[in-house]
């Protein structure tokens, strides 16, 4: 049978969810270690779901390195204090996670403690590029461009930005890990945004040097997006796990990354906000296309979006767990 | 961009360039402001910094009703310089002198706060009776430095390590227990390598000229220094100066006044080369500037970069000049939150304790103005090359250190009202042994360059005057 979890499986979607959002905001909620743990849990009990992911923002590391985060606008998170210059990469500081992050570390304690013991708990982490892009653009962009001129006209300080993060994400990682994580997702969810070359040369080495210093004994899932056209690098970085998203052919995907590793994806969201037949139709479509054979996840390409239907994503539990299990 | 600036539309301008917006930046282009009035030289003067905002590492905030200083929180008055250029800018007035009364400085030893007795000169004892009654020193320990005045001069010339110095003259434990905290607080910097020529020529021409520092003090050879030791006690508080709205004021009364100098912020310089028979100036934004004379205001390293091209000679030898990190930790609390009632301007942490916390200054006891009534201000120092990780670490640890090191020394429990972070990376240069010679050298390779003069922290003073001095020197030697 197909494990199955969906990204942001604890999210706007459920009704519990926005229940104990209309008291509390999401920074609060996040550094809450009992309502984070109530959040992950109640999701996956409701969905059925494979795993329970650690309730928490790609974001918060940014705070103890000197970051302000501002949550709450129509496109998504913005940072203030934004990363313009080689003197302002200088001035972000080696965090302590244990310290500064305790909260995330006590959140997966108690999500463990709490949670059925046959289920894994995921932790997760930004990718390096991720958070550069982040640090400098200073929320969501399109076009990346503060990221890439930095990156092209200052390849130094480039490289001292994301070995500064580099050596974050490894100390918050491990962290999670200690604190009790089965298998931890890194995403780099902005990633696509660089063609393969820049991949190659810019971030390649970065997030692999992130995936080898992580505790051993813990299964890795490297996800990003839109990085169709250079899998084989995203694959030479590391992780047990690829995990991609919709706008490749899964098969041709896990051909493209070797059989040896496994793989994890890739509904489009946006289906899960269509009737249920279709949903139907568009797993039977993938999981043709990974030919039953065993290391796939299921999952989506992208986090669950706000709008879904909750008895969709319910569904679709189901019905992978139903498919998979008829092969 | 703040862009400012209406220069005369005359053609006989000539346009000078100065990179870097700290300090010594602006004391240079104000000085060349004053000699292009004076003599009308007609010059054109635009300063170039590459970060939002001028001033460098003086940096004051407001929180409320307390005044941080994030760098920098006074100047020397006894090096005439800083005190000089206020006054011709018109802040005079503002000038306010540190407290009456709690002029004292104390050590954390074992736990608790020791008084630097009365009477040391930085670090020497001006007579027995206050070396006597040091709580820091063993017995052996003060009678070793008591036998000062017996121990022969160095037959060796050339500079010496601060720390051989005094191991040599006072002792080690004088070294270890007096001269690391204080002098080694002062300067960020490890006495091992410090030079006594560059950071304390007072104490390296005390014993040329006498033959014995205690000697030399007893006699008041140091000039005004004698004089100081009686009433303060460590480096003498009583001879410091600050702006009664903080430092950053010197910042803007400069800016203010030289009205037709362009301030360029956001303007960072990617490459400098020769054109014609001056510069042109290339900006992080693709813009090309001419310029007849060029000022380098900045770190040693980032000098040395522009420079690779030019003088690859005096780039080496700027590359040299080592830089340490600083970061400092303000905390803000009730006064009642102290148990134990703390008179003084602060205290020293011997090396490599407290989470590389150097000092700590009761910013609101050494100066008025900085805290309201009821609480207390105090700002720790973290960093510099006896724990050059240190200010690297994140706000929680930074904060966590100082607390614990208030805790043990002053039984401070309480969680701070205001607590906020300054950081400055690889802003303190490290004047090693044989760094006078070294800063001769780069003299002499940029005097060969036409047009071209250079300031900084990095050449023979790291305070505040001697960085007004340096540039005012260049910007002299620029108009020649």
């Amino acid at each position: 049978m197909t494990p199955v979890w969906i990204m942001r499986q604890a999210g706007r979607y459920l009704k519990e969810y926005r229940e104990i959002r209309q008291r509390v905001s999401f920074p609060e909620l996040c550094k809450s270690k009992e309502l984070a743990a109530e959040v992950a849990i109640s999701a996956v009990e409701r969905l059925k779901a494979d795993a329970a992911i650690l309730f928490s923002d790609l974001l918060l590391i940014l705070e103890p390195m000197g970051l302000e985060l501002e949550y709450g606008s129509e496109n998504g998170p913005t940072v203030a204090g934004r990363v313009a210059s080689a003197a302002d990469v200088d001035r972000i500081p080696e965090i302590e996670p244990a310290e500064s992050l305790r909260y995330v570390m006590d959140a997966v304690r108690l999500t463990r403690q709490n949670l059925d013991p046959k289920i894994p708990l995921l932790g997760f982490a930004g990718a390096p590029f991720t958070l550069a892009a982040y640090m400098l653009e200073g929320g969501s962009s399109k076009s990346f461009v503060n990221t890439k001129r930095f990156m092209f006209s200052d390849p130094g300080a480039w490289n001292t930005l994301m070995e500064k993060i580099s050596r974050a994400v490894v100390k918050y990682l491990n962290g999670q890990i200690e604190a009790g994580v089965d298998a931890v997702q890194l995403f780099d969810s902005w990633v696509g945004c660089l063609g393969p070359e820049e991949y190659r040369h810019f971030v390649l080495p970065h997030t692999r040097s992130v995936i080898k210093s992580l505790k051993l004994d813990v299964p890795v899932i490297h996800f990003g997006t839109g990085m169709a056209s250079f899998l084989k690098e995203f694959r030479q970085a590391g992780g047990d796990v690829i995990g991609v998203d919709w706008r490749v052919d899964l098969g041709s995907a896990w051909a493209a990354i070797g059989r040896d590793t496994a793989i994890q994806g890739n509904l489009d969201p946006a289906v899960l906000c269509a009737p249920i037949p279709v949903i139907r139709e568009q797993v039977q479509r993938i999981l043709k296309q990974t030919g039953g054979r065993p290391g796939h996840i299921f999952n989506l390409g992208h986090g669950i979006l706000p709008q879904t239907p909750e008895e969709n994503a319910v569904a679709l539990v189901e019905i992978v767990h139903e498919l998979s299990n008829k092969r | 961009m703040r862009t400012r600036g209406w220069g005369r539309p005359s053609g006989n301008q000539h346009k000078v360039i100065v990179i870097g917006g700290g300090i010594s930046g602006l004391a240079a282009a104000h000085r060349l402001w004053e000699l292009s009035r004076e003599k009308s030289l007609g010059l054109k003067i635009t300063v170039l910094e590459a970060s939002p905002r001028l001033g460098g590492l003086i940096e004051t905030e407001r929180r409320g009703d307390f005044l941080i200083e994030g760098g920098p929180d006074a100047f020397l008055a006894e090096k005439p310089w800083a005190k000089e250029l206020c006054q011709r800018i018109g802040m005079g007035d503002e000038l306010i002198p540190t407290s009456e009364g709690t002029r004292r400085s104390f050590i954390a030893w074992k736990g608790k706060l020791e008084p630097m007795p009365e009477g040391f000169y930085l670090t020497a004892p001006s007579g027995m009776k206050p070396l006597m009654e040091c709580r820091i020193l063993s017995l052996p320990g003060k009678l070793r430095m008591a036998c000062e005045r017996f121990i022969p001069r160095r037959s060796a010339v050339g500079d010496e390590s601060v720390a051989s110095f005094v191991r040599r003259r006072l002792g080690p434990e004088a070294l270890q227990r007096i001269a690391q905290p204080m002098i080694g607080g002062i300067y960020a910097a490890d006495l091992e390598k410090l030079s006594i020529q560059a950071a304390l020529p007072q104490f390296h021409g005390m014993e040329k000229e006498h033959g014995s520092v205690l000697r030399a003090l007893r006699k008041g050879g140091v000039k005004a220094g004698a004089a100081g030791a009686e009433k303060a006690s460590g480096p003498r508080y009583s001879m410091f100066l600050t702006p009664r709205f903080g430092m950053i004021r010197l910042v803007e009364m400069l800016a203010r006044r030289m009205l037709e100098v362009e301030l360029k912020t956001n303007t960072p310089v990617t490459g400098i080369e020769r054109s014609g028979g001056g510069w042109a100036v290339r900006t992080r934004q693709g813009d090309v500037l001419q310029a007849e004379a060029l000022c380098l205001a900045l770190p040693a390293y980032q000098a040395a970069a522009l420079l690779k091209g030019i003088s690859p000679a005096a780039a080496r030898e700027l590359e040299g000049i080592q830089y340490e990190s600083a970061a400092t930790v303000t905390l803000a609390f009730n006064k009642t939150d102290l148990p134990v009632p703390f008179s003084g301007f602060g205290f020293v942490v011997p090396a490599g304790k407290a989470g590389g916390v150097v000092g700590c200054t009761f910013s609101s006891q050494k100066f008025a103005h900085r805290a309201p009534s009821g609480t207390v201000l105090l700002r720790a120092f973290v960093g510099g090359a006896m724990s050059p990780d240190a200010a690297g670490k994140e706000n929680t640890v930074l904060e966590a250190s100082v607390r614990a090191l208030l805790k043990e020394t002053l039984q401070v429990q309480a969680t701070p009202r205001v607590s906020a972070v300054h950081r400055y990376p690889k802003s303190m240069p490290q004047y090693h042994v044989g760094h006078l010679e070294r800063v001769a050298r780069i003299e002499k390779e940029i005097s060969k360059i036409p047009s071209l003069a250079l300031a900084g922290n990095w050449f023979r003073g790291v305070g505040i005057p001697h960085c007004i001095h340096q540039a005012e020197l260049a910007a002299e030697a620029l108009c020649k």
